[in-house]
């Protein structure tokens, strides 16, 4: 009789950025990772992406072409980590922050280590 | 020669200035300069760093001379109706609105104007329309005194639009 396996479902991923350099990059990182990746080239992708699969996580470039993500937002329940080439100042950041399901602001470029502790931290790994 | 007195000195020289910045010192290359340039009256157009961001690293007694077109903050916040010295563009890829508060602008007689920057312009327009827009710029500022700072990272990627945007300015400068 073999052993009953333990089933692990892998925490899933949505990486949503407009720089293909930076989607394939984070995808191939936390694969090794073992997270379940998926992709979305702007907000309006995200949305359908997130539509027809839930995430546990949602890495969201702050300025992405398409609909601004002011907009974009307020659509996403999941937990959202903000990832920022713009600078902001204190109190923007302090502001984006405020927003129930934003669970950090990483601004690029970032250390990959870093960003992956932070990812961790907010799944609880 | 430190980056910004090699810029100060060519814009002592020249009119409109391209200046090529590597990407790892951009971000302190840009402040570098900004302190440089808010001495004087200076219209900042920003869609790289919100202005509340650029004003936090401004010297305090020379944030009155600067005077912002944001083209970002009101992208991710709301952004309030009138507010002094800055007035927010409803996106980074609106150059017709850029262009045309830029025109207004330029009657003020700022003593600087500085687009930062063509790369993030990139992110959502084509070189051509890029291009297009600075040879527009360009030609609005050469009507007036002020001496104008374009800036674009320097990237592999970058380098069409690079030559491009080159051909309508007085000076590429790279740091």
């Amino acid at each position: 009789m073999t052993p009953m396996k333990k089933r692990v479902t892998k925490q899933r991923i949505l990486i949503v950025d407009d720089e293909p350099d930076i989607r394939s990059m984070l995808k191939v990182l936390l694969e090794k990772e073992g997270f379940q990746i998926s992709t979305a080239v702007d907000g309006d992708d995200c949305l359908r992406k997130l539509k027809n699969d839930n995430a546990d996580l949602v890495l969201l470039d702050i300025m992405m072409p398409g609909t601004p993500v002011k907009e974009i937002l307020p659509k996403i329940k999941t937990n959202v980590l903000f990832l920022s080439v713009i600078r902001v100042s204190e109190a923007e950041r302090e502001d984006l922050l405020k927003g129930s399901n934003i669970v950090g602001f990483v601004q690029k470029p970032f250390d990959v280590k870093q960003l992956l502790e932070k990812i961790k931290q907010v799944l609880s790994l | 020669m430190n980056s910004t007195q090699y810029v100060k000195k060519e814009l002592e020289k020249e009119q409109i200035l391209l200046v090529v910045i590597p990407a790892e010192t951009y971000h302190d290359s840009v402040l570098e300069i900004g302190r440089l340039v808010s001495k004087k009256k200076t219209c900042y157009v920003t869609l790289n760093k919100t202005c509340d961001a650029l004003e936090e690293e401004l010297p305090k007694n020379a944030r009155k001379n600067v005077f912002y077109v944001d083209g970002i903050s009101s992208s991710f916040h709301d952004v309030p109706k009138k507010r002094a010295r800055v007035v927010h563009v409803s996106n980074p890829c609106a150059l017709s609105e850029i262009s045309i508060l830029i025109t207004k602008l330029l009657k003020k007689k700022f003593t600087y104007l500085v687009f930062d920057s063509i790369s993030n312009v990139l992110i959502y327009q084509k070189s051509a329309k890029i291009s297009q827009f600075i040879s527009l710029l360009t030609n609005k500022v050469r009507q007036t005194k002020t001496r104008a700072l374009i800036y674009i990272v320097d990237i592999a990627e970058q380098q069409t639009v690079l030559k491009e945007c080159a051909m309508f300015v007085d000076k590429v400068v790279r740091l």
